[in-house]
């Protein structure tokens, strides 16, 4: 278990200190309204979200299905592609868009203080990971909020030991998202490495063996549907190559079309799905020595081995099937609560040398090599401005895993929370103008 | 005070010798890119600032616009709907050496965001004897300010056995050609060894 250092705070009101996670999302709906706003009013931003303008991109489709069901065809995309449980969870509301997105907000923002408050995340940080950009995506009709609140009840499910809250999250994300295919390889993985810790076997092997009869169940409930709809129980799946999303080899340089503006947030959950790759491999290495050598296995909170190896599995995914093009992966990392189980977990570790943060910088410099700019494959910059754009990046991930020993804290989160919170906008603004934002 | 800051000596040295490796890295890097930098010859393949047709009388071609020029008074114009645009072709030939790289550059205006995948495309068409080239700079990816002028370039690394028939060709492909009206001005492909 971890739980990471609480901030120095002057002695407040029982009430505050007990439900502080709570006041916090508070503080931040505030903070956000008043930067919106300001924006807004001086005309820095010119789009907010409303009924004119929310009906962009997937929300067509999910619309589709709220109103007439599932369609499904051979030869062209389809709303099969798409799973059912925001359309009917919309349908039963009977919202329209913008009340839709109020709901999904609500839910996300009541899921957001019940993981602080369970991961015990100090205020600062809470504030910090409620600005991440990529948290757009929760204002508007989209599945994010559905799999935040149920990915929220499977981390917690975990950490609490409670079976029924981690099959209940299991098929609630299966239903919402095609959440099996990263999940049950995160979830097979999970069960190992818990498993070989002490007096834990039988545990791991019942959590992890309902858990996938959780995510089946998911996929025949889905299958069901759109068979009962459509007479092709398996649209969700066929339909996905009509989106592009075949098994290919890799294109370098990486590209992202959400472009420059996106890339940043994309590349940096690039190089956490590559992080992630790495510490699970030297986990699995550990377990296999301890198999046979009874050498000492790190002890990891499993909800930390879940929510790296579902890391793993989103970047293998948008790897495998997307060939090189980097578009997505940024909100199935970020605006999710595996990313605030990661930052929680760093945050929680001592400190680390200095010349270990130099060092990652270093490699996470050459690493930014996959999008080409030093061989001028990073069209339109010069090699100059390609090491400026990528060094910015470097420092912004920096500052977020060394959070807990920065020695002006509180600046530079102040720092990063209107940063990103602006960007937050910006991008919220250009979803909204149907521009490439995804 | 915060636990885990080290001592401040000790990291004010670390400062000053991480700063001394940069500065080191830093000169070496500017030493490097002057030695790339230094001009080779480069050949012109195509110069396009779309003012010619004027002068010569004959009727302005339909692709051409005075709604926005970059400069003089035409621009290169992509229609609504439009899934190709423009199609100028030269041979490699037209150079002294048949060029390893080039260099694709131009000024395009959008007048918003809504273009979608819209890519300005450099083939080299090498008739069955090899496999084609193709090399494309994606605008909406590079470009985020509108209803302005930008300017935008692309490098390629040409294979070594092209030789002086093969065609380069230099054309738009709007992948989506639901989107906007797109303006092309100054249009350039140089070549070099």
């Amino acid at each position: 278990m971890y739980s990471p250092v609480p901030d120095s705070v002057a002695p407040l009101p029982g009430f505050i200190v007990r439900y502080r996670n709570v006041w916090v999302v508070g503080l931040h709906v505030l903070l956000l309204a008043c930067l919106t706003s300001a924006l807004y009013a001086f005309g820095i931003i010119r789009y907010l979200p409303s009924n004119d303008t929310l009906f962009r991109w997937d929300v067509i489709w999910y619309n589709q299905i709220r109103e007439s069901g599932y369609v499904y065809s051979e030869t062209q995309m389809s709303n099969a592609a798409f799973f059912p449980m925001l359309p009917y969870v919309w349908r039963l509301s009977g919202l329209w868009l913008l009340g839709m997105s109020l709901l999904n907000a609500s839910l996300f923002l009541a899921a957001s203080a019940w993981l602080a408050h369970q991961l015990r995340l100090p205020p600062r940080l809470q504030l910090l990971l409620l600005s991440t950009p990529s948290l757009l995506f929760m204002v508007v009709p989209y599945t994010e909020a559905l799999f935040f609140v149920f990915s929220t009840l499977l981390v917690l499910g975990l950490r609490r030991r409670r079976l029924w809250w981690w099959l209940l999250g299991l098929l609630g994300c299966g239903l919402t998202r095609s959440a099996s295919t990263m999940f049950t390889p995160a979830l097979v993985f999970m069960v190992f490495m818990w498993a070989m810790q002490p007096g834990q076997r039988k545990t791991a092997i019942v959590w992890g063996a309902s858990g996938l009869g959780a995510l089946l169940l998911s996929i025949g409930l889905v299958a069901t549907t759109q068979w009962y709809q459509t007479g092709e129980p398996l649209g969700f799946i066929r339909a996905q190559k009509h989106w592009g999303h075949t098994l290919r080899a890799l294109n370098f340089p990486f590209s992202d079309p959400s472009g420059i503006d996106v890339l940043w947030l994309d590349a940096q959950a690039l190089w956490l799905g590559v992080a992630a790759a790495g510490l699970c491999t030297w986990l699995a290495w550990r377990w296999l020595l301890q198999w046979r050598q009874q050498r000492a296995f790190p002890i990891l909170a499993p909800e930390v081995i879940f929510a790296l190896g579902y890391c793993v599995g989103v970047t293998l995914f948008i790897l495998s099937y997307q060939g090189g093009s980097l578009w997505n992966i940024g909100r199935y990392i970020f605006a999710t609560p595996f990313f605030v189980v990661l930052v929680a977990y760093q945050a929680s570790l001592p400190a680390w040398p200095w010349r270990r943060y130099l060092l990652i910088a270093a490699g996470t410099m050459l690493f930014w090599q996959v999008f080409g700019i030093y061989s001028l494959n990073f069209d339109t910059f010069s090699t100059g401005q390609a090491i400026w754009y990528f060094g910015l990046v470097t420092a912004y991930l920096v500052a977020y895993l060394a959070w807990r020993q920065l020695r002006w804290q509180r600046e530079i989160t102040m720092l990063l929370y209107v940063f990103n919170l602006v960007m937050l906008l910006h991008m919220l603004e250009g979803w909204l103008q149907y521009y490439v934002v995804q | 005070m915060n636990p885990y800051v080290n001592d401040a000596p000790a990291f004010n040295q670390r400062l000053l010798r991480l700063l001394r490796q940069l500065t080191s890295l830093g000169s070496l890097l500017i030493l490097l890119s002057a030695c790339q930098v230094r001009e080779q010859e480069r050949c012109v393949l195509l110069d396009a600032d779309f003012e010619q047709f004027e002068a010569w009388g004959a009727p302005i071609p339909p692709f051409l616009t005075k709604e926005q020029a970059h400069s003089g008074h035409y621009s290169f114009r992509l229609p609504q709907g439009a899934e190709y645009g423009g199609n100028y072709v030269t041979t490699l030939g037209k150079c002294a050496t048949v060029p390893r790289r080039l260099r694709l550059s131009g000024w395009v205006y959008l007048p918003n965001g809504r273009i979608r995948s819209t890519v300005l495309v450099v083939q080299v068409l090498c008739h069955g004897r090899r496999p084609d080239v193709w090399e494309g700079l994606e605008l909406s990816e590079k470009v985020k300010r509108y209803q302005t002028w930008e300017s935008v370039e692309k490098y390629i690394r040409l294979p070594e056995d092209l030789n002086a028939s093969d065609e380069l060709k230099v054309y738009v492909w709007h992948a989506d050609p639901n989107g906007e009206i797109i303006l092309f001005d100054d249009l350039k492909v140089e070549g070099w060894q």
